[in-house]
């Protein structure tokens, strides 16, 4: 109420509402505001609206145009009006030509063809990371179900091991020969006769395990996949990666004199790659490391992958974001053009 | 709202008839040129402007839905004229002055005589100049209603905007004009300049 009454009774009337009483328009405030606020405000608004009143009286009193000549259209203009088209017809798309060649939609097409272009590259890299996710998960959970299958095969077979059997002797070979690192290669290739000619007999004994393991065997089916699985020749140094029981178990039959793959089991969680190999070159080490080692040392590392989650750089989506907004904006802007006219 | 010869015309023209249409551009056509005159200041540029309004209005008669007519079409004209501004905003060598000729912005005395017509004329010239730095947008708010005569309704019909932005645009025209017209008091008429010796003191 007091703020009314000060707003009306002593406020300035702005300009525009002066401008507004000089012609009565819509919303102009009322005469007796108008002079009850020049009798309080003094000599300045009265001024100002003297000055809006001599301008307007000015501009009206400017002469009016004549035109030069008649507008008329005539029969040849119609006939030339351009594709021929009829009375009525919808306009032209803001004519193209006159507009020097490009049209008035063309941002706004090619802002939204860009933002389609980077929402197709976005949801193909979307789905990537999200199937390599599932993979890499996949991958680790395979491998550690492997790993505590070949760690208790392991255990089962520590004491042919320790006796030197032909199966520890025969299987080492075979994980140099799935990930020929530059360093071994070499090595590698004089021993890959042997590793061809030993390896069905790994397999085969392995297929046919000796009565006691039969017997654990026996008892839990599935254990008779995991020897299989770990005989089998990897064709790549990432499915040997994925696969950590390979290793762990050629580690664990690897014979005397020949190189052997020690997993870098620093405990860091990382995936195994051909790098994390080192060669053992002295045959006491690889003696050593062909003996079996009690169980609890050689505990399983049950997280050998680590799972990175999406990796989508802020920068997409910021970008994406942008570009969708310009490519609105400039649709809303060339609709709203193409609305306000005609 | 067209009044009922406009309607008639207008039902008649998108009959096919063109003569109908003609009488509507013979209505018409002083304030479509005078509109562009004053917003372009260039008579070869504005009779072109009107000329291509009318054609633009007559090939797009069937989407006029009611309505001020006299809007419809000056709206056509004042789109024209803002394209035609924009390019010559882009294009600056190609600047209206070159073949700008002196809209008649005389002021019509009721006793005329050589005195007061040259100084109506140095008058126009000076509310040429303070008109051609306006914005457009406030140019053709200040054409419309101070030089035309529109409403306020017209004047947001032609210029699309609401009311409140026509009274806008308005006031800080009509500001501007305002302080420029009381800086040179010696070329106000006599009847005015009482005004800006009172706005000194």
């Amino acid at each position: 109420m007091i703020f009314r009454w000060l707003s009306r009774d002593r406020g300035h009337l702005s300009r525009e509402e002066l401008s507004t009483y000089v012609d009565g328009g819509p919303g102009a405030p009322s005469e007796a505001r108008v002079q009850a606020h020049l009798d309080a405000c003094g000599a300045s608004c009265a001024v100002e609206l003297a000055g809006l009143r001599t301008t307007v009286a000015i501009l009206r009193s400017i002469a009016p145009v004549e035109p030069p000549r008649s507008f008329a259209l005539t029969a040849q203009m119609v006939a030339d009006l351009p594709d021929g088209k009829p009375l009525g017809s919808p306009p032209p798309m803001r004519d193209a030509a006159r507009r020097g060649g490009i049209p008035v939609y063309a941002p706004a097409a090619a802002a939204i063809a860009a933002a389609v272009v980077f929402a197709l590259v976005l949801v193909g890299n979307l789905a990537g990371a999200i199937e390599q996710s599932g993979a890499t998960a996949r991958d680790a959970s395979s491998a550690t179900v492997a790993f505590s299958q070949a760690v208790e095969l392991e255990t089962v077979l520590e004491a042919p091991v320790a006796a030197g059997a032909p199966v520890a002797e025969s299987a080492a070979p075979v994980a140099p020969a799935a990930t020929p690192a530059p360093e071994i290669e070499v090595a590698v290739e004089t021993e890959r006769e042997t590793v061809i000619t030993e390896s069905a007999a790994v397999a085969e004994s392995k297929v046919a395990p000796e009565p006691e393991i039969e017997s654990l065997v026996t008892d839990e089916p599935e254990d008779l996949e995991a020897p299989a699985r770990a005989a089998a020749v990897p064709e790549s140094a990432d499915e040997l990666a994925a696969a950590p029981s390979l290793a762990a178990e050629a580690e664990t039959l690897a014979p005397l004199g020949t190189p052997q793959l020690l997993p870098d089991s620093g405990g860091d969680g990382e995936a195994v790659t051909t790098q994390d190999f080192e060669i053992a070159e002295d045959p006491a080490a690889a003696q050593s490391a062909a003996a079996p080692e009690p169980a609890a040392d050689r505990a399983p590392q049950p997280v050998l992958v680590e799972d990175d989650g999406l990796d989508l750089p802020v920068w997409q989506i910021l970008l994406g974001t942008g570009l969708a907004a310009i490519a609105l904006a400039l649709a809303a802007l060339a609709a709203a053009r193409r609305a306000r006219r005609i | 709202m067209s009044t009922p010869v406009e309607q008639t015309l207008i039902e008649q023209s998108r009959a096919g008839d063109l003569d109908s249409f003609n009488a509507i551009v013979e209505m018409y056509q002083g304030q479509v040129y005078a509109v562009a005159l004053r917003m372009v200041r260039d008579a070869a540029l504005a009779e072109d402007l009107a000329q291509e309004a009318f054609i633009s209005a007559y090939r797009n008669l069937n989407q006029y839905r009611g309505g001020s007519f006299k809007s419809w079409l000056l709206r056509i004209a004042r789109n024209a004229t803002l394209d035609a501004l924009r390019k010559s905003q882009r294009r600056p060598a190609e600047s209206l002055d070159e073949n700008i000729i002196a809209f008649e912005a005389e002021l019509v005395s009721p006793e005329p005589n050589p005195a007061e017509a040259a100084l109506n004329t140095e008058l126009g010239d000076h509310i040429k100049e303070v008109m051609a730095d306006l914005h457009p947008d406030q140019r053709m708010a200040l054409v419309l209603i101070d030089v035309e005569g529109f409403s306020y309704e017209e004047a947001a019909r032609t210029m699309a905007v609401s009311i409140g932005t026509v009274k806008s645009r308005l006031s800080r025209a009509r500001g501007r004009m305002r302080e420029a017209l009381l800086a040179d008091p010696e070329l106000l008429p006599s009847q005015f300049r009482q005004v800006s010796e009172g706005a000194e003191q």
